[in-house]
């Protein structure tokens, strides 16, 4: 396999991988355009589900149907008919029923705790690699060519796809 | 080094596992506690209607100058049950003390019901019905029995959300005189 | 009398429990003759002593023995006999006799299992371990929480199972798979802790559980998924999970041992990460008990939650030895286990592996978290807060794609390191197919963004998985084996399970990205049109059963016949329960509720909800189950790959009972 073949192969399959990004993302951008427009039924659902039930043991109001939670969810309707903000109707309700009313914490720290945990979860795993590279036990460029030679590289590819699903 | 390493994670597992621990150690020990209103201090919403117990018009804006003890129930719950008999003796050992006022809101039930249990017990104590929710929506009450304090201007003072007794009920208005003083 | 024959059972539980455990203890004394090896069968009498406490408590039940407190508090002569059998795990006592009766089966197949394995210090080990699990939970159920107690004075009636537990024939599977799946677990934990403490560092012990392991698992998704369907049926409100702690104690484990099912296979195709799968089985353990006490303590409130009891403190003791002697023996004995090798390259299936495991970790410290929050910050700040769906979504909707991601990857990578040629002759073409299934979806007018991501990425994962098993089918045709040899063994099997992932993540994002809620008014025979469907009132039924009275609305949904949304006042219960009925096709689901008072008569005013590909969720995880059902077959190809530190009469010592 001469290297001019190779560089081509590689550019290729770069060009190819840069193609797939490019049209993933710019689909997905379609798709989720002229979204973010919220209907007032959708600040509703939104808002039922950030709000407790309050005489529930564990449900938002979207979850309950008790009486006292088809009443509030009546009064919420109204409120978002008189046109009050989403902040101030749950304000509204945290001023009656108390921080607890709200399902989303306020806590800063339970929102940045997960993500530092994620992102150092991220960073972790990419210094892991960083530091492994290059690997200590690889095989040289002329040793892989030889042995790729010899195996013949259609059926050792062929092999390795049947045999690796462990 | 790996060995350092997983010492050290090990340890700090083990002592964020033993925070955890005590956390729930103390909170199973702690048992249900008392939820103050966030309504403290506010103007204490109007409540009126027909008296169960007599049929007659009742307000809470006609107890002002009083403290007024307004009991949310509901004939469904069960502690509500129990605590009528504290109810009813607080009730009777205030029946003539110009300074203190009752007022029950039976919530989230039908007239029937209400008025059954409050005859079961021979209760004596004035109660009106929420039939619109919008007065236990108005004072947050989440779960019944769930009791407040209104002062003589009437402001909230507080509020109790487990079971009281006569004598817990007659400390409560004696603290918060006091604290007025 | 069932009060004495209950415990009778208890006490030959507890005693049967002490002898398995005095056995191996006396077997690991230095100097002295191996009791296992003779009187394994010891093993069994926990299981006797269970099965004789069972048999007293539906004895109790079937004839409503209200002598018994806990019969009179679950069961009423009205209550039918299916109902009766499965008061057995309707509250808290009698579900912990459940966990006692399957916990000593595990140990009495553990037993049976490894009998030929006697001689093996380490399988003495975990059996001792197993047997103290079981001597602690027959403690439970022998006083704190004793199912046997009996009524201080007689009643003519008892009260009936809660409302919720008395009209869905789930109750008889779901507690069932899911207690299977929560206890399943012990027995490789029990191996982990017996490694640690032997100090061996072969790969034996992993291979020994493997079954254990993918068959707990097994039971557990489909313990929850049956659970998610009950409360789909049941609870009106149009979802199958609403990040509850109760479900989300069933999660936690869920996450640490699928993260363990694939961990598990670097370290016994490369003997690496040994410290982490050993975390993950005591995670898994730790937090099955963890979620018992947290739900049954009444410390986390919950609509699916039993009544306060006193097993708190019990519990939470249990809890703590297990993580401290745990979190103990790994910091004592993990240096041993540090293997020598290394993952050489990001992109392989190893790197693949890690990655999934860091974002497993990470969905469960975001899940445990949620749950736990509302208690640290009531102990720190004295304030209550509360936290539900929009707080979890922020997290597990970008862990969840990032996990779909990785499953279109991982498939398709080969061990150690993939070079580019493999990349672009495995992937590229599913990743086409993604993007071909995204540009169809845009066209027909699907829209957002995470649904987008959703779809795609699922198309991604199930061609790669698809491709997979096309592979192996191709490749045991090859070797002139059946084609059915192509979807068995564990690699398989898991592209199987894959495949009910994928279903069940799409399933959930469409159905909730997509549910639409109308409320409609009928007057009797009158119609109207929603979601495309045609609903017609036909006309109020009365329910008049002896134990509950109430009204149904007939509806009529097209050709799909008759629907019955309800409301029925159950005669133990002083709130009456709504009944919703659902509608059920393969594209979309319309579920009914009634909105508002019923009789006859009157308009019926009913809340429709109509979600799309709901059925998928349940459809997905019963392929999750098949697949790893396809996975306990023993696979066509390799038998298990030596790791370079096993010892050779060790690796003899495995090889039968890890496949071939």
């Amino acid at each position: 396999m001469s290297d001019a073949l190779a560089l081509g192969t590689l550019l290729r399959s770069r060009s190819m991988w840069a193609a797939l990004v490019v049209v993933f993302v710019v689909l997905l951008a379609i798709g989720s355009a002229h979204t973010s427009v919220t209907t007032r039924a959708q600040r509703i659902a939104n808002l039922e589900n950030v709000l407790k039930c309050p005489s529930c043991a564990d449900a938002s109001l979207a979850q309950s149907e008790t009486v006292a939670a088809n009443e509030l969810k009546s009064t919420i309707r109204d409120w978002v008919g008189q046109g009050l903000s989403d902040q101030s109707i749950e304000a509204r309700m945290v001023a009656t029923y108390g921080q607890g009313e709200l399902l989303r914490p306020t806590e800063s720290v339970l929102w940045i705790v997960p993500a530092v945990a994620v992102s150092a979860a991220v960073a972790g795993l990419l210094l892991f690699f960083a530091r492994r590279r290059p690997p200590e036990r690889g095989v040289s460029k002329e040793g892989e060519a030889r042995v790729l030679e010899l195996l013949g590289r259609r059926a050792d590819s062929r092999r390795r796809e049947v045999d690796d699903d462990g | 080094m790996a060995r350092a390493r997983t010492r050290v994670v090990a340890a700090v597992v083990g002592a964020v596992s033993i925070a955890l621990i005590v956390v729930f150690a103390l909170r199973t020990s702690a048992g249900t506690g008392t939820t103050t209103t966030p309504l403290g201090g506010s103007v204490a919403k109007a409540i009126s209607g027909v008296n169960l117990a007599n049929g007659l018009p009742i307000s809470l804006h006609e107890m002002r100058g009083r403290y007024v003890v307004v009991d949310f129930f509901a004939s469904w719950c069960g502690t509500c049950l129990s605590e009528e008999p504290q109810i009813e003796a607080f009730t009777f050992a205030h029946r003539n003390d110009r300074t203190v006022g009752f007022i029950g809101v039976d919530i989230d039930d039908s007239i029937n019901n209400a008025r059954g249990f409050l005859t079961r017990y021979g209760a004596t104590w004035p109660a009106v019905v929420d039939a619109t929710g919008s007065i236990a929506q108005a004072y947050g009450v989440a779960q019944p029995p769930e009791l407040f304090l209104i002062d003589p201007v009437g402001k909230i003072v507080s509020s109790i959300s487990q079971p009281v007794t006569a004598t817990e009920l007659t400390n409560w208005i004696r603290e918060a005189k006091v604290a007025r003083a | 009398m069932n009060s004495w024959i209950g415990h009778l059972g208890i006490w030959i539980g507890l005693s049967g429990s002490v002898a398995t455990i005095a056995m191996c203890l006396l077997t690991l004394w230095p100097g002295s003759v191996n009791l296992v090896s003779r009187l394994w069968v010891a093993a069994f009498v926990p299981l006797l002593g269970a099965l004789v406490a069972t048999f007293a408590m539906e004895h109790a039940l079937v004839t409503h023995d209200f002598s018994l407190a806990y019969v009179a508090s679950n069961n009423s002569r009205e209550t039918p006999l299916l109902y009766s059998i499965t008061g057995m795990w309707s509250a808290l006592q009698g579900s912990i006799l459940l966990w006692v009766l399957v916990l000593t089966g595990y140990l009495c197949a553990m037993a049976i299992r490894f009998r030929a394995r006697c001689e093996d210090r380490l399988f003495v080990i975990a059996l001792g371990i197993v047997g103290l699990v079981a001597l602690f939970f027959f403690y439970l159920i022998s006083g704190p929480a004793d199912p046997f107690a009996e009524v201080s004075r007689a009643v003519a009636d008892g009260t009936g199972p809660n409302p919720l537990l008395q009209d869905n024939l789930l109750i008889a599977f779901h507690p069932v798979f899911l207690y299977l799946g929560y206890v399943g677990f012990t027995v490789p934990f029990a191996f982990a802790l017996a490694s640690l403490i032997t100090g061996r560092i072969g790969e034996g012990w992993l291979i020994a559980t493997r079954r254990a392991a993918v068959f707990a698992w097994a039971c557990l998704t489909v313990g929850i998924v049956l659970g998610a369907w009950w409360s789909y049926q049941s609870l009106g409100w149009g979802g199958a999970w609403g990040w509850d702690p109760v479900e989300n104690v069933a999660l936690l484990p869920w996450l640490t041992a699928t993260a363990y099912l694939h961990s598990v296979m670097v370290q016994e195709r490369r003997g690496l990460l040994r410290i982490w799968n050993l975390s993950l089985l005591v995670a898994t353990f730790s937090l099955t008990i963890l979620g018992t006490f947290l739900t049954r303590s009444g410390v986390v409130v919950s609509v699916h939650a039993f009544s306060n009891s006193d097993i708190g403190p019990t519990l939470l003791s249990f809890f703590a030895v297990i993580v401290l002697a745990s979190v103990g023996l790994i910091g004592w004995r993990g240096d041993r286990l540090v293997s020598s090798g290394s993952i050489d390259a990001p992109i392989s299936r190893e790197g693949a592996f890690l990655a999934n495991n860091l974002i497993f970790a990470c969905f469960a410290f975001v899940v445990l978290l949620g749950t736990v929050a509302p208690v640290i910050v009531e102990a720190v700040s004295g304030g209550a807060i509360s936290i539900g769906r929009p707080y979890f979504d922020t997290f597990t909707v970008p862990l969840g794609i990032a996990l779909l991601f990785i499953m279109a990857i991982a498939p398709a990578l080969p061990w150690r390191k993939a070079g580019a040629g493999v990349m672009r002759a495995r992937i590229l073409i599913p990743a086409w197919s993604a993007v071909g299934l995204l540009a169809i979806l845009v066209l027909v007018g699907v829209r957002g963004f995470v649904p987008l991501l959703t779809f795609s990425l699922g198309g991604f994962a199930a061609t790669s998985a698809l491709r997979q098993l096309a592979l192996a089918t191709l490749g045991a045709h090859r070797h002139g084996l059946p084609p059915w040899r192509g979807l068995v063994g564990r690699a398989n099997g898991g592209m199987v399970t894959h495949l009910g992932v994928i279903c069940v993540a799409v399933a959930l994002c469409a159905s909730t990205s997509y549910a639409t809620r109308t409320l409609i008014t009928l007057k009797p025979g009158a119609s109207t049109v929603v979601a495309g469907r045609e609903l017609t009132f036909v006309g109020w039924q009365t329910v008049n059963a002896p134990a509950a009275k109430g009204y149904l609305a007939k509806v009529r949904i097209g050709g799909d016949g008759i629907f019955r949304p309800g409301i029925v006042n159950y005669d133990n219960s002083p709130s009456s329960t709504a009944l919703p009925s659902i509608d059920s096709t393969a594209t979309q689901d319309l579920y009914l509720e009634l909105a508002s008072g019923a009789g006859l008569g009157l308009p019926v005013s009913i809340e429709v909800i109509s979600e799309p590909l709901v059925m998928w969720l349940w459809i997905g995880g019963a392929i999750c189950a098949l697949g790893a059902l396809l996975a306990l077959v023993p696979g066509s190809r390799r038998r298990p790959t030596d790791p370079s530190t096993v010892t050779l009469p060790e690796f003899l010592g495995a090889s039968p009972v890890g496949g071939r």
